[in-house]
């Protein structure tokens, strides 16, 4: 055999070994540990009795997932009471910006029933922004009554909701051709969280 | 004598973790530290493996 051959039999079998690697850690799925749950400047909330007091317009925690982005799908399901809330949205942060977060709706004051509830939802993570220790940002918006646009009202905030419980999977899925350009785009560009 | 079937593994592997490393430097998430140095410990292996056998 000659030596050019032997080359590319080598390189092509590192090829295998790093795909074969990379391609199990896309079937990879299941219950994933999470951060406590924090305002915009790294401060937890206040867990009293047996739930979280979120008091603040944004909160955020991270979820550590165990894989690739790639072909994945965060199932969070949201345990809380809306308390004084018009609105409360979800999303996973997708670029460098801080606050780019695709939003989804868990509670809608006109539409659900007020009280302790308990809400599923499945958040495509193929185009979301993945950290170096492999974790995604997950954010909750709060819409309390009267307030502003503004994303820190600092004193004025007048949000409150209790967190009673959260739990975060990742599934298998198949991304939408849009979600694949931006993953490729994120690995071209080297996108990191600002 | 060389052993040409270890001396294959052993720059398959290495040029296995050249490729991890680029993907972790292009993207951190592709693969995991833990994955980088497991494949670099089996190389290492490999080499001491392929040096005795070759000398």
């Amino acid at each position: 055999m000659n030596a050019g051959l032997q080359i590319l039999i080598t390189l092509i079998a590192a090829v295998i070994i790093t795909g074969g690697i990379f391609a199990l850690s896309l079937v990879l799925s299941g219950e994933r540990a999470y951060g406590l749950i924090e305002n915009i400047d790294g401060v937890p909330f206040t867990v009293a009795n047996e739930a979280t007091l979120v008091t603040e317009k944004l909160a955020h925690l991270d979820v550590y997932l165990r894989e690739p982005a790639l072909f994945k799908r965060l199932v969070i399901t949201v345990e809380f009471d809306p308390q004084n809330l018009r609105q409360l949205d979800v999303g996973v942060r997708e670029g460098e910006f801080w606050l780019s977060y695709p939003r989804h709706t868990i509670y809608d004051a006109l539409q659900h029933t007020s009280g302790r509830k308990s809400i599923t939802i499945p958040i495509n993570l193929t185009d979301k922004l993945q950290d170096s220790d492999r974790s995604v940002d997950v954010m909750f918006f709060a819409a309390a009554e009267g307030a502003t646009s503004k994303e820190d009202e600092g004193v004025d905030d007048t949000a409150l909701w209790e967190l009673y419980n959260f739990t975060a999977h990742t599934e298998f899925t198949f991304p939408t051709t849009d979600e694949m350009k931006d993953y490729i785009r994120s690995v071209i560009k080297r996108e990191r969280p600002l | 004598m060389v052993n040409t079937f270890t001396d294959r593994v052993f720059w398959t592997l290495l040029i296995a973790i050249g490729i991890i490393a680029a993907a972790r430097w292009l993207h951190p998430a592709t693969f995991s530290v833990q994955t980088f140095l497991v494949v670099t410990v089996i190389t290492f292996i490999v080499g001491v493996l392929y040096l005795k056998k070759s000398s």
